[in-house]
């Protein structure tokens, strides 16, 4: 099928950036949200995945397009390609591996810099289901994600336990910004895009705001 | 000087010489003569020297051991008993001894002497019996030998014997003559007796033979054994007759048995003739000639003389004669006293023997004739009714567009082929020829492709493995008929199979021979032509001639290219035979010892099957190479035709619209792919497999990389061009993997990131460049070099890149 069949199926296209450490479970998070899978042998990824997953925010269909990033990446000049036009991120780390969480700074620093002022930021305690080798206590992690304005949640890819949550969380977040104009998505950001077609009578309002934002650059 | 008879007598050689050639009676004379000869020279030792020469040459020992039994009733002996009684002699008693014989033997030798025949038997009483008169006569001739030195006397004798011995055998026959007359045969025995002891049994048995001789009609009722309306042979006719030879055996063994007893080896003799002289030509004129008058008309009733045609000669059914014949002789022929305990495996043995000129001159030439004639005639006719067929549906095809272009069909199939029509004729306006077509040219057109479709199709019927299997069977059967000739032997090793031996590797050899005219003609006449064939086909098949006439491109590209798959099939089918063949060639050949697997590396047969299999395996690689070529032609076609400019360059209007998935081409060259991968699967080795896989990647794999090569890629549309290099690699890593292959597209996935990268970061992006161990090792800097120059935003980013890459860039250079 073409591209136009999709056109009319969503009503607000984001993307999403799945950051962090290499091995923290990036990849199985991203497949376990769009296709339901878990793979125990992944290896690590080269380059960037897409996924996409539509699911519905306040009767309007979203479709979310996350990428996944190798966590090893060296070049800034590519991870900034990565974070070029998303609206949201999760910052992923393994409560076993206390060196992923303090990494977390750095990625969110690298986030910052590159990427909308406004981005949505969601910070994931992923591999819950290994409690018993746990490194970084949930309270601290909580703190610190509400000192830097990002959602928190520990997740498991493993058993599939809070990611769905953690997902619709940020990507909820993402539409309330964006029902409420709080987030520019002019051609600048290129970030969250509304489609032609339907959408356009549906949502009148994001349309013409974006045409505004537009003007003003 | 004269010199008298006193004048000899006075050397004493001469004088004894002379006394030892004389008659007893004249040696006696003779002393009597002169007494001064007797004194000198015949009395004493000399004359005790001319009765010990008589007693030795009769075979008797002069020996002073000897016992003398003169005294003890000598007086009764006679002709008969007394060898038997005096076997030895002292010297000084011979002329005593010598008395004795003479008295016995004198009258019988001077009634021979005169011709008396008729007198000897009559003089001897109690001489009626034929065993006795046997002894009797040998007797005389043993005393006769004392007579040597008067040979005259001698020869007369002996002549006379012989005569006499003569007249009475022929007495005897006439007597045996009647007791076979009367069935009296136990009165045959003394007969018989009389004739060993004589040592003349050949004779005897001559007779016997002549005299239980039969005639074949007596026996052979039933001329005919074949059905010849059905060209089948009548098995119990055949066993009739056969069963009628075997009780005329048995009565003779009985008769034998009885008069013979063991006593004298006749009955197998009589088998041996009687197979050799009535068995055999009876069953070789029998399974003379052809079933003449059938077979041109079964020849036309079957169209071809094809393996469940009957059979055209009558020699083919000599091994299931010969079974009969052994099963027949095997449970009814009876033991024989006369032929001794392994009688019965002796006859049978004999069979074989006999019939191993019919075998080997007429039957193994015969079959192999006929088996020849119907793998030609089988394999020829398949492939003329391939051909036949082929033609009338290309003249259906021609006829079916002809109506539809007279617009006798319905409507909308007239629409829709005009709507392909149209499409030829846009195709060859742009070619620049359309304009002057005529209908005609397009139908011409429409025909071809419609018949390489066709062609195509029926690819796989170039090579029938139906055929094959039945040719197959077909030899199997002969080659167990030929082996039903020599399983019979079951005797010990002691009995007489000498001949037999030379029959056993030659029965191999035809074996043999049956196998490989199976494999010649076959490879020749079938798969050969149809393999060639096949190739022919694929070279010629241009996969841009079918996408141009069929509606929906998309849906031809990622349709499987045809004649590949057709050829695969082929490929399945060769493999088949060839597994067809190992195991008849295992289970039968090799199993049955017909060949030796150790002893034989070097035999031509093992050979023949080895140039057949790599016949096989040159067609498969001539095939999937020129199948690889034409699956790379279709790729390029649809990276030339459907990998559209903005695929990856897109406009940056467009770009928030779109969503990020594979191109509409990548997504079709991953079908075409997967139709293609997947179809040696099962029909050849692994390993063949895995070489026309990774091939295929490979070729593929450059073929990505030329297409990068050919686009524009701007920052924007990078991201399109990685989903469709992660779209290759996950088909290549999760779907096909060939593990050797996967980094190559793991390599392209990070090409991809090249184009990412914004073009503010034209300084990193050079860094990127030199840093050839991102690119999984697989790309030089050079390639990756040439990559970065498909970036849209080139001419602004290249002063950058080449400064780091190069130290300062190009446009840094001044000519001085």
């Amino acid at each position: 099928m073409s591209n136009e069949d999709y056109g009319y199926d969503y009503d607000y296209l984001f993307k999403i950036v799945l950051i962090g450490d290499s091995g923290v479970g990036k990849s199985n998070l991203l497949s376990r949200f769009t296709t339901d899978e878990f793979n125990v042998n992944s290896k690590s990824t080269i380059g960037v995945e897409f996924a996409t997953r539509t699911i519905e925010v306040e009767g309007k269909k979203v479709k979310a397009q996350i990428w996944d990033t190798a966590g090893q990446e060296r070049y800034r000049a590519i991870t900034s390609a990565y974070y070029r036009g998303a609206v949201g991120a999760l910052i992923v780390y393994d409560i076993s591996k206390s060196s992923s969480y303090e990494n977390c700074n750095h990625w969110l620093a690298e986030l910052r810099e590159n990427a909308d002022e406004n981005v949505a930021v969601g910070l994931i305690g992923n591999k819950s289901d290994l409690a018993h080798l746990r490194a970084v206590p949930t309270d601290e992690a909580k703190n610190y994600a509400q000192e830097n304005q990002m959602l928190f949640t520990e997740t498991s890819a493993l058993n599939a336990e809070n990611v769905d949550l953690a997902f619709r969380e940020l990507i909820t977040a993402i539409y309330q910004m964006v029902s409420k104009n709080q987030v520019d998505l002019s051609e600048k950001s290129g970030g969250g895009t509304m489609p032609r077609g339907p959408t356009i009578s549906l949502t009148p309002a994001s349309n013409e705001k974006t045409k505004k934002s537009n003007n003003c650059c | 000087m004269t010199i008298t008879i006193d004048d000899l007598f006075q050397v004493t050689n001469i004088v004894t010489l002379v006394a030892r050639s004389l008659t007893p009676r004249d040696y006696l004379c003779f002393q009597r003569l002169n007494k001064s000869l007797y004194d000198d020279y015949l009395q004493g030792y000399s004359d005790l020297e001319y009765w010990d020469m008589k007693l030795v040459s009769m075979g008797l020992v002069e020996s002073d051991a000897v016992v003398d039994e003169m005294d003890s009733g000598v007086e009764e002996c006679d002709a008969l008993t007394i060898f038997d009684r005096i076997k030895g002699f002292q010297k000084f008693n011979a002329k005593e001894v010598y008395k004795k014989f003479h008295r016995c033997f004198w009258s019988f030798i001077m009634k021979l002497y005169e011709g008396d025949l008729d007198g000897v038997f009559a003089a001897a009483a109690g001489c009626e019996d034929p065993v006795t008169r046997v002894e009797l006569l040998r007797q005389i001739r043993r005393f006769n030998r004392c007579n040597r030195c008067s040979y005259e006397l001698y020869v007369q004798v002996e002549e006379h014997l012989e005569e006499l011995q003569e007249r009475f055998l022929e007495e005897l026959l006439v007597e045996l003559g009647g007791i076979f007359d009367e069935r009296d045969y136990k009165s045959g025995v003394k007969i018989v007796d009389a004739y060993v002891a004589l040592g003349e049994q050949a004779t005897l048995v001559e007779y016997v033979k002549k005299k239980i001789e039969y005639t074949e009609s007596s026996l052979v009722r039933y001329t005919g054994i074949f059905d010849l309306d059905e060209c089948q042979l009548d098995q119990e006719s055949v066993r009739t007759i056969f069963k009628s030879f075997c009780s005329f055996l048995n009565e003779k063994i009985e008769v034998v048995d009885v008069m013979f007893a063991d006593n004298l080896s006749v009955m197998v003799p009589y088998c041996e003739s009687f197979f050799e002289e009535v068995v055999v030509p009876f069953i070789a004129e029998r399974l003379e000639g052809e079933f003449v008058s059938n077979f041109p008309q079964m020849r036309s009733e079957y169209g071809t003389w094809n393996f469940s045609a009957p059979r055209k000669y009558t020699v083919e059914y000599l091994p299931d004669v010969y079974g009969i014949l052994v099963d027949v002789f095997r449970s009814e022929l009876r033991d024989s006293i006369n032929g001794g305990p392994n009688f019965v495996d002796i006859v049978i043995e004999n069979i074989h023997v006999l019939l191993q000129p019919l075998i080997v001159d007429e039957y193994l030439l015969k079959i192999e004739e006929v088996f020849k004639t119907q793998l030609a005639d089988e394999f020829t006719h398949y492939n003329e009714e391939t051909a036949k067929k082929q033609e009338e549906r290309n003249g259906q095809i021609y006829e079916t567009l002809r109506n539809k272009i007279g617009g006798t069909e319905l409507m909308n199939e007239k629409n829709n082929f005009l709507s392909s029509f149209t499409r030829i004729l846009q195709k060859k306006n742009t070619n620049g020829i359309g304009s002057s077509a005529t209908a005609e040219e397009e139908l011409k057109l429409m025909y071809d492709f419609n018949k390489l479709n066709d062609n195509l199709k029926n690819l796989q019927s170039l090579v029938s493995v139906d055929l094959c299997y039945k040719a197959i069977q077909r030899s199997e059967t002969i080659i167990a008929d030929i082996c039903k000739l020599s399983a019979m032997r079951r005797l010990p090793a002691k009995a007489p199979a000498a001949k037999v031996e030379d029959l056993a590797p030659c029965l191999k050899a035809a074996c043999q021979r049956v196998f490989k005219l199976l494999i010649q003609e076959m490879s020749v006449r079938h798969i050969k032509p149809g393999f060639e064939k096949a190739v022919h086909v694929l070279q010629n098949y241009n996969p841009q001639d079918i996408n141009r006439l069929t509606s929906g491109a998309a849906a031809a590209a990622a349709a499987p290219t045809d004649p590949l798959i057709k050829f695969i099939e082929l490929i399945n089918i060769g493999d088949i035979i060839l597994q067809m063949i190992s195991i008849f060639f295992r289970d039968k050949l090799i199993a049955k010892k017909i060949v030796d697997k150790n002893k034989d590396f070097l035999n031509e047969l093992i050979q023949t099957k080895k140039n057949f299999e790599m016949m096989l395996d040159d067609f498969v690689a001539e095939g999937l190479n020129i199948g690889i070529n034409k699956l790379m032609d279709e790729i390029l076609f649809v990276f030339n035709s459907n990998q559209l400019p903005e695929d990856f360059n897109p406009d940056p209007s467009t770009v928030k619209n779109r969503e990020i998935k594979p191109s509409k081409c990548a997504t079709m060259i991953v079908e075409l792919l997967s139709n293609h991968f997947f179809l040696l699967t099962g029909a050849t080795d692994k390993g063949t497999i895995d070489v026309f896989q990774q091939e295929v990647g490979e070729r593929f794999f450059n073929e990505v990389v030329k297409n990068i090569k050919k686009n524009i890629i701007s920052t924007d549309g990078a991201i399109f061009l990685i989903c469709d290099l992660n779209y290759y690699y996950d088909f290549i890593a999760n779907k096909l993997k060939q593990k050797q292959i996967i980094p190559l597209f793991a390599g392209l996935k990070t090409v991809g990131q090249i184009f990412l990268v914004s073009n503010k970061d034209s300084k990193e992006l050079g860094k990127m460049i030199c840093d050839v161990g991102k690119f999984q090792g697989i790309f030089t800097q050079e390639e990756i070099y040439e990559f970065v120059q498909r970036r849209a935003d080139w001419s602004r980013v290249r002063k950058d890149v080449e400064r780091v890459m190069y130290g300062l860039a190009v446009s840094d250079c001044i000519i001085m």
